[in-house]
């Protein structure tokens, strides 16, 4: 299968899915235009990905700011992977934030708090 | 985990989602619904729907909490916009924003106001004698002892290199030359101990009560011919 790449932009995220190695990166801002559009082929490919039979995934997000339809785009990624972590493909996340942001910290927890997948809040 | 325990996390539940949870019991309990085969797709539906209900009040959640960093961060940027990074005074901008409101303020309301503009005198000499640090720091002992020795509802900015732009409010011209007399004596009486050196300064102000029909560009104006007034008859003195 082949990995996903998609280059940051001032209002976009760094998108870097590696099907081989099961490292999945989300990094940067996410405010663009139309979320769902931006988010569509992040979906599309998750599904693909999860539907083979492949290594442990890991997720790794470094996201400093979400506009709301962003958020909604990431809780249903987390949902994507928490499903296929309950159903036996082992699936984590891994949350950076500004260490000196207490809200970030807030923030990562209001995402970890409805999932079940492991989820490890890490300062940076 | 059941269907209907309480999910994880600290988000209580709503009574939006206590209603959806006693109309599935509701309909449970009725006649022989429990054991109707609809009756398990209508408990996945509610799952849905509740589920649907949780994501919305945790995506608005979150949302709140950036629009409120976001808040915060414009506010410190606003703050640094209007404020000198040298002496901590407010800038040129902060002191124009603040002129066009008592502009605004006293064609309401009526009132006054008077303007002092501040010149070191032979500033560019100081630097050229000791350095451009020493030059700073007599900039901000100079803005301390403005700052200090006005009152709170004044405003002195930071006006240009080594200009200061004082905003009196409620002030008369009369008034405004006891308090440029007080700010001239202060910094010529004070010693400023740098680097080892003792530094003496002084200042021309130029002063300028505001008359009814001025714009702020001509209040401003006029406490600069002022402040040259005072330059040209020599200097360490105030003119009108």
């Amino acid at each position: 299968m082949d990995s996903l790449r998609i280059e940051a932009t001032s209002c976009s995220p760094l998108i870097d899915f590696d099907a081989e190695a099961g490292t999945l990166r989300i990094e940067g801002e996410s405010y663009p235009e139309n979320s769902f559009d931006f988010y569509a082929p992040v979906f599309s490919w998750l599904e693909d990905f999860l539907k083979e039979p492949a290594p442990a995934v890991v997720l790794d997000i470094g996201l400093s700011y979400l506009n709301t339809s962003s958020i909604k785009c990431l809780i249903d990624v987390l949902e994507m992977l928490d499903t296929a972590n309950a159903q036996g493909r082992p699936a984590s996340v891994r949350w950076h934030y500004d260490r000196d942001n207490d809200r970030a910290l807030d923030m990562a927890e209001e995402f970890k708090e409805d999932v079940t997948l492991p989820f490890d809040i890490l300062a940076r | 985990m059941s269907r209907w325990t309480v999910p994880r996390g600290t988000t209580e539940m709503s009574a939006q989602e206590r209603r959806l949870l006693d109309w599935v019991q509701r309909l449970e309990e009725t006649g022989d619904n429990a054991g109707h085969p609809l009756m398990e797709e209508f408990r996945t539906l509610a799952a849905e729907h509740r589920k649907l209900m949780r994501q919305l009040t945790k995506i608005a959640t979150i949302s709140d909490r950036m629009h409120t960093d976001s808040r915060q961060m414009a506010q410190v940027l606003h703050a640094a916009a209007q404020t000198d990074p040298l002496t901590q005074l407010p800038n040129r901008r902060h002191m124009i924003e603040r002129l066009e409101s008592e502009l605004g303020r006293i064609a309401r309301h009526g009132g006054s106001f008077t303007l002092v503009m501040v010149d070191i005198d032979h500033f560019k000499a100081i630097n050229d004698a000791f350095g451009h640090a020493v030059g700073d720091t007599a900039l901000v002992e100079t803005a301390r002892i403005l700052r200090q020795n006005l009152r709170g509802h004044d405003l002195c900015a930071r006006w240009g290199g080594e200009e200061f732009l004082i905003l009196l409010t409620e002030t008369d011209q009369e008034q405004a030359k006891t308090v440029a007399e007080k700010l001239r004596r202060l910094v010529d009486d004070h010693r400023m101990r740098v680097e080892g050196r003792d530094i003496h300064i002084t200042l021309s102000l130029g002063i300028a009560a505001h008359r009814p029909d001025w714009t702020a560009d001509a209040c401003i104006q006029a406490a600069d011919d002022a402040l040259y007034a005072a330059k040209r008859a020599g200097r360490n003195r105030w003119a009108a």
